[in-house]
């Protein structure tokens, strides 16, 4: 389902749950509605984001640096008010017209361009990559290998693009196995397969004319092609007739790839499960909001997550918090009221309902919040804090000295960082909302793409089948082993070692392995070539990951051929050698 | 290009240790002062062992007799039969069934390893050794490591002198070989020019001549050297007496591999047929991250353009996408549609579109690019109220 195919189907939902909301809690008028911008939001929220966009539009019509670094400023100040710290779409925007500029050939406006986007949102990949991009523009490579290389370092800084990246990894790694694997069986096809062939052939020349032997021959071995999914049965029945030549390394390496080959689909439909989760707007926006990125469908992403989970007390947790963040204290308050109802225990809840009432003046209802708080949890220092304070506002100075010592008692270096800060936080509030995005994770992903009892077993049955592949084909191995050694005067040897000519071992990565019967050493020469060849296939044959400014595939490219000429390089000095 | 030296200068162990860690294939003359010993070598392993003095069948016919897989009297009745029928005699002790083949490539294992043993006892002598591309070596035969054969040497040494040396004693009639006249020893020089560019038939093909007993004259293909006789032909013919029939199907897989790794890469990780709801939901995950990239290269262009683009191209020429972003992860194109406020996706297989592949994206519930989502009322002034966590 797309974004917007999503969006466009809660906003019923959102209608409903908004209704509901405002029955609850009679927010004031100027409070807009959820069904509107996803989550309620009071005027000055509102406000300041509408100065967001246009700060922006100031920034884009600046044509100098000063200009441009004030303008940045003011558009962080915006955003601090709100408690953000990031605006990553306004960073991407900054670095396209950085790129723009040095197209124009404008490289002074391009580098305080790129100034712009990383002060906005520091250390995003896509700003080095862009910065690449200008300096190649400006004919300095080795400062656009330079910012490449950073780039590529700053991969993990980015929650949604590293995780993408590492699911990438999992499927070309996998990809690159079972293709190693495929490739594995045709290099012992092509080295043992002249025995395999003329043991068949004599076998039914015995009975029958040489060219219907050879024909019967060829058939036999080709006949998986024409099953389902021939691709995959060929090699896997080559494999099994292949298993009396081989050495024992060389089983080893078939039942692994036999193994690979069932376990494979078991790990990529749990991965697409949850990259499916990862890469929903809801889960964007917990994302986000975890390290105070502010992006345009931030909120419109978080009315999403309300429609998708309305019941969960995590979600509405998380809900206060992101109100409480944007100083819409009322909002968060209802939200932190339906959590306690639910979740009577909730002392974070209860403590940041109990820092509201301290804020509104109403110091008797702050005490009761917090002595409710120490009560259920006694080891809490925040509790004990805001108690001192509440009982300082109320006149009750001896309480108050009480509970501070305790407090100190329970942890002093902290309390000593909020009595400094009291100049500008008079209470202790908590964020354990936000804190609950890994279970509101889990969640979604029991929610995601939920099928029938009937499917979910079928599924089961599909994902055993999968697994029992390699099963099944070990003990069709052993059986045809045995059957073998039953035609046999004495055990067959395992291979008969028959050398090829110098060019056929050098250009044939595995195949000198093969005729000597190293099964490993086969598999891992064919593996390096061949991950060579499919480094440009990185997230290509995955997923797409969403840069805001594209890499593009040049590195790998260049990596893959200077590995591949570097390699064979090697092996045509190591095998054409005449001198000892 | 052949090493050469003497063994007063380079001890036989290191010699053979050379050769062994450069994987070489060639062979080895060693010109003692009483036998010329010639070492075969593939990849570093040995393959074969002839000395002057000793032909292959009557070492051979000493083991398979001591060890008692035949009798004397079983080799003499061979001897006779192969005299009349011509042929190899290690293929006719196979075929008239006096030894199995394993037993007998065993045999000639045992046979190499006591020459290997006898040389390396060599203190004096001139080698040689040539590079070459292929060993001659008796089908079947199971390389011998060379670190296997300096363990052996270094065991015996190693060991009290046995009571009665050398191998088993064999109590019967030496086997009836006909003795060949003495030749003069050749030097290596003359034996290598014999041997260089010479390949063994296989077994798949004509029978090699691995030590054919009694010089008969040698036929046409054939060579007859002092350490062994091969029948020999040029490389193309060899060539043709493997089945060319499972090169070509190797060839085959590893193209179709290719090309499902370019089509259809989700097939090699879900490859089974019960698999395709699997396989359907990997493509719309991969899409989906696709249309999330598009998307937010789409919405940087209207940030700073104020509308959509006209086409995904202009995208790719801001560098915001990769070229093969046109088109989606199943290799599709992608139909683009753009209005004033939103745009739409549809990858088209075909020509047709896809069903439920196509996605839509527009400004509304984006605060930075839509006017209308935040309407702020004229009487709210105050200031949001903020603490800090």
């Amino acid at each position: 389902m797309s974004r917007r195919a999503a969006r466009t189907a809660c906003v019923a939902a959102l209608a409903a749950f908004a209704t509901l909301a405002s029955a609850l809690s009679a927010q004031p008028a100027s409070v807009s509605s959820a069904q509107v911008t996803g989550v309620e939001m009071t005027a000055p929220v509102r406000r300041a984001l509408r100065q967001l966009e246009e700060q922006w539009l100031q920034w884009v019509v600046q044509t100098n640096r000063q200009g441009s670094e004030r303008v940045v400023e003011d558009l962080l100040a915006t955003a601090r008010q709100i408690g953000m710290t990031r605006l990553p779409d306004l960073s991407v925007g900054a670095l396209a017209r950085a790129v723009q500029a040095a197209r124009q050939g404008d490289f002074e406006r391009a580098r305080w361009s790129l100034d712009a986007a990383e002060k906005l949102d520091p250390g995003r990949a896509e700003t080095a990559f862009a910065e690449a991009t200008v300096d190649r523009l400006q004919g300095s490579y080795a400062g656009a290998a330079a910012a490449q290389i950073r780039g590529y370092a700053r991969l993990f800084g980015l929650p949604l693009e590293s995780y993408l990246w590492l699911q990438n990894l999992l499927v070309w790694g996998l990809s690159l196995l079972l293709l190693t694997g495929g490739l594995f069986i045709a290099v012992q096809m092509a080295v043992k397969g002249s025995l395999l062939w003329n043991d068949m052939v004599s076998l039914f020349a015995r009975r029958l004319p040489r060219p219907v032997a050879v024909a019967l021959t060829v058939v036999l071995l080709l006949w998986p092609l024409a099953l389902p999914s021939g691709i995959l049965w060929l090699p896997l029945f080559w494999s099994l007739l292949l298993w009396g030549y081989s050495s024992a390394s060389e089983r080893a390496v078939l039942v692994v790839l036999w193994l690979l080959v069932g376990v494979a689909p078991v790990l990529i439909s749990g991965q697409s499960r949850r990259v499916a989760v990862t890469l929903s707007p809801p889960v964007q926006a917990m994302e986000s909001l975890r390290q105070h990125r502010l992006y345009g469908g931030l909120f419109t992403d978080l009315g999403l997550l309300r429609s998708v989970l309305p019941d969960r007390p995590a979600v509405r947790h998380l809900l206060a918090d992101v109100h409480r963040s944007l100083g819409q204290w009322d909002l968060a308050q209802n939200l932190y009221r339906q959590v306690l109802q639910e979740e009577p225990e909730n002392t974070h809840a209860e403590m940041n309902l109990g820092a509201f009432a301290f804020l509104k003046g109403d110091f008797g209802s702050a005490i009761q919040h917090f002595q409710k708080v120490a009560t259920t949890d006694p080891a809490n220092a925040s509790a004990q804090f805001n108690l001192s304070q509440a009982y300082s506002e109320s006149y009750l100075f001896n309480e108050s000295r009480r509970a501070l010592a305790q407090a100190r008692e329970i942890d002093d270096s902290r309390v000593d960082v909020w009595v400094r800060n009291l100049g500008q936080q008079r209470v202790v509030t908590n964020s354990q909302g936000l804190a609950r995005i890994p279970e509101i994770r889990r969640d979604l992903l029991a929610s995601f793409r939920t099928s029938g009892e009937a499917t979910a077993r079928l599924e089961q049955f599909r994902r055993w089948l999968s697994l029992s592949v390699p099963v099944i084909l070990l003990l069709l191995a052993v059986a045809l082993h045995l059957a073998r050694r039953s035609f046999r005067d004495s055990e067959a040897e395992p291979y008969r070692y028959q050398p090829r000519s110098r060019w056929w071992r050098a250009l044939l990565p595995g195949a000198p392995s093969a005729e000597v019967g190293e099964g490993g050493k086969a598999f891992l020469a064919l593996l390096l070539p061949t991950a060579l060849l499919m480094l440009p296939m990185f997230g290509r044959i995955g997923y797409r990951i969403p840069w805001g400014y594209d890499p593009g595939n040049f590195a790998a490219w260049i990596v893959a051929i200077l590995g591949l000429s570097l390699y064979m390089g090697l092996r045509l000095r190591r095998e054409l050698s005449d001198e000892v | 290009m052949a090493v050469e030296g003497t063994l007063e200068l380079f001890r036989l162990p290191e010699i053979l240790q050379l050769i062994s860690q450069q994987r070489k294939t060639g062979i080895l003359t060693v010109q003692g002062q009483q036998d010329i010993i010639a070492v075969s070598f593939s990849n570093g392993q040995i393959v074969a062992v002839d000395a002057i003095s000793q032909t292959v069948e009557e070492g051979l016919a000493q083991i398979l007799v001591g060890e008692g897989l035949m009798s004397s009297a079983e080799f003499a009745r061979a001897s006779a039969e192969h005299q009349a029928a011509g042929g190899r005699l290690l293929d006719l002790l196979v075929e008239r069934g006096y030894v199995a083949r394993p037993d007998l490539l065993q045999a000639l294992r045992i046979q190499t390893s006591r020459q290997l043993q006898q040389l390396l006892r060599w203190e004096k002598g001139e080698f040689k050794f040539y590079s070459s591309d292929e060993a001659s070596y008796e089908d079947g035969f199971i390389p011998i490591p060379v670190e296997e054969v300096l363990f052996q040497a270094g065991a015996k040494a190693a060991a009290p002198a046995p009571p009665a040396p050398g191998p088993r004693p064999v109590a019967v009639p030496p086997p009836a070989i006909q003795e060949a006249p003495v030749a003069p020893l050749p030097s290596p020089d003359e034996t290598m020019s014999r041997r260089q560019g010479l390949k063994v038939v296989r077994r798949e093909g004509t029978p090699p001549a691995l030590g054919a007993v009694r010089p008969a004259p040698p036929a046409e293909g054939e060579l007859a050297g002092p350490f062994r006789k091969m029948k020999v032909e040029a490389p193309p013919v060899e060539a043709g007496a493997r089945p060319v029939a499972p090169k070509l199907f190797a060839a085959g897989l590893a193209a179709l591999l290719a090309f499902a790794l370019f089509t259809r890469p989700e097939a090699l990780v879900l490859p089974f047929p019960w698999q395709e709801a699997e396989r359907s939901a990997l493509a719309q995950d991969q899409r989906e991250s696709l249309y999330l990239k598009i998307d937010r290269a789409a919405k940087t262009y209207f940030l700073l353009e104020g509308r959509f683009p006209a086409s995904l191209e202009q995208l790719r020429q801001m560098g915001l996408l990769d070229g093969s972003d046109l088109q989606d992860p199943q290799g599709n194109s992608l139909r683009y549609a753009a209005s004033d406020e939103s745009y739409t996706l549809q990858p088209l297989q075909g020509g047709q579109p896809i069903p439920g592949a196509d996605a839509g994206e527009a400004i509304s519930g984006n605060f930075l690019l839509d006017p209308e989502f935040l309407t702020v009322p004229r009487e709210s002034t105050a200031q949001p109220l903020v603490l800090l966590d």
